[in-house]
């Protein structure tokens, strides 16, 4: 794929940033399939190359975000440097045979996808007219999920359209008696976290924010934070996939917690908007953790 | 009944297939909070927070040796032989 990839670049002069999961399968499987879709793939992104010589680098700083609705999507990312902005999408990574151009050019990409088939997945690229930036694919909504009210799901107007609404500060704090861990039975890590295998990378990446000294004492920590943040109402929001987001403003820790709240990671942030960044509606965790 | 192999994702940095969930939701745009095992990005961390590009991430990646990162989690079978 990569030798491929490079010849694809040499023919147009342009590079070509792969970040895609339907894109790059395991070598291994090389199967017609496999074959058929790296050809298709490879024609999109030579019509995308061809006669284009001497691009400067375009690279996504950010997204790119999905909102879907059962027949329309908005596909928003941003670039780090100006730049125009076109998506390919289709039914799979080997048919994306419709396109659509954001209206102007810059570093803040908004394309609206219209005559989508409520509760079908479609593939997308997105990039410039020269770069293929980044593939992934994403599911209309079917029209009764549309009918919950859920705000991701209202209809799309018309472009432009805004970046997706971020909730800013959530349940107010209220003054309770202090939080006492000490009366905790804190369950073992491989029943608390998510992925056990994965918790000793966790750990060694952020236990130091918590001077944790073990792995386990690090998830320990990240099931009581959950606890504290319930009994100080700390600010907490869930997202549509039941994706927990807990964060405490005077600390700085941040936790993310599946939909059975165990825990996917817990860190402190560098960025002081981080967690205002992040998906999700404001959740009471009164209302969620036992 | 057969145990059914846990689907994998291609990481959008080292274009390994070692996820176990999407880098970043395509519903929510949230990233998934994994490490990945072979490079070691934290997507939805070294991204959002520290604002690294997948670019940037894989070229110090690549720069570094390209070497498989987890020391707990170890490579799928053949992983060596793809790189
Ligand atoms: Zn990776």
């Amino acid at each position: 794929m990569t030798e491929e990839l490079a010849s694809v670049e040499g023919a147009g002069g342009a590079q070509v940033t792969s970040a895609t999961p339907g894109h790059d399968r395991p070598r291994d499987s090389a199967k017609v399939g496999d074959v058929n879709c790296l050809r298709v793939l490879l024609t999109v992104m030579a019509i995308w190359c061809l006669g284009l010589p001497g691009v400067s680098a375009v690279e996504i700083s950010r997204g790119p975000l999905v909102q879907p609705t059962p027949t329309n999507a908005v596909i928003q990312w941003t670039t780090d440097t100006s730049a125009g902005g076109r998506v390919y999408f289709g039914l799979s990574v080997k048919q994306m045979d419709r396109r659509a151009n954001a209206d102007a050019v810059g570093t803040e990409h908004s394309v609206v996808l219209t005559g989508l088939k409520p509760g079908t997945t479609y593939w997308y690229t997105v990039g410039t007219a020269r770069l293929a930036l980044a593939t992934n694919s994403f599911t209309a909504p079917g029209l009764s999920e549309a009918r919950t009210e859920s705000p991701a799901a209202r209809p799309v107007v018309s472009a432009p359209v805004v970046r997706p609404e971020v909730t800013k500060s959530v349940v107010p704090p209220v003054a309770k008696a202090a939080f006492d861990p000490s009366k905790l039975q804190v369950p073992p890590a491989r029943q608390t976290w998510g992925a056990p295998r994965s918790l000793a990378d966790h750990f060694e990446r952020h236990g130091a924010d918590f001077a944790a000294r073990t792995a386990d004492d690090y998830a320990a920590q990240a099931w009581i934070f959950l606890r504290r943040a319930k009994a100080e109402g700390l600010p907490a929001k869930r997202d549509e996939e039941g994706v927990l987001r807990v964060y405490d403003p005077k600390t700085r820790a941040f936790a993310s917690y599946n939909r059975d709240l165990t825990t996917k990671t817990y860190f402190k942030p560098g960025r002081r908007d981080y967690f205002d960044d992040q998906p999700g509606q404001p959740v009471d965790l009164n209302k969620l953790v036992p | 009944m057969p145990k059914k192999a846990s689907p994998t994702f291609v990481c959008p940095v080292c274009e390994s297939a070692v996820l176990t969930e999407p880098a970043r939701s395509a519903k929510t745009g949230g990233g998934s909070f994994e490490i990945c095992p072979c490079c070691g990005f934290q997507h939805g961390v070294d991204d959002d927070d520290k604002g690294i590009t997948h670019a940037q991430a894989r070229a110090a990646w690549r720069k570094a040796g390209a070497k498989w990162t987890s020391k707990t989690q170890p490579p799928p079978k053949g992983w060596a032989k793809t790189r």
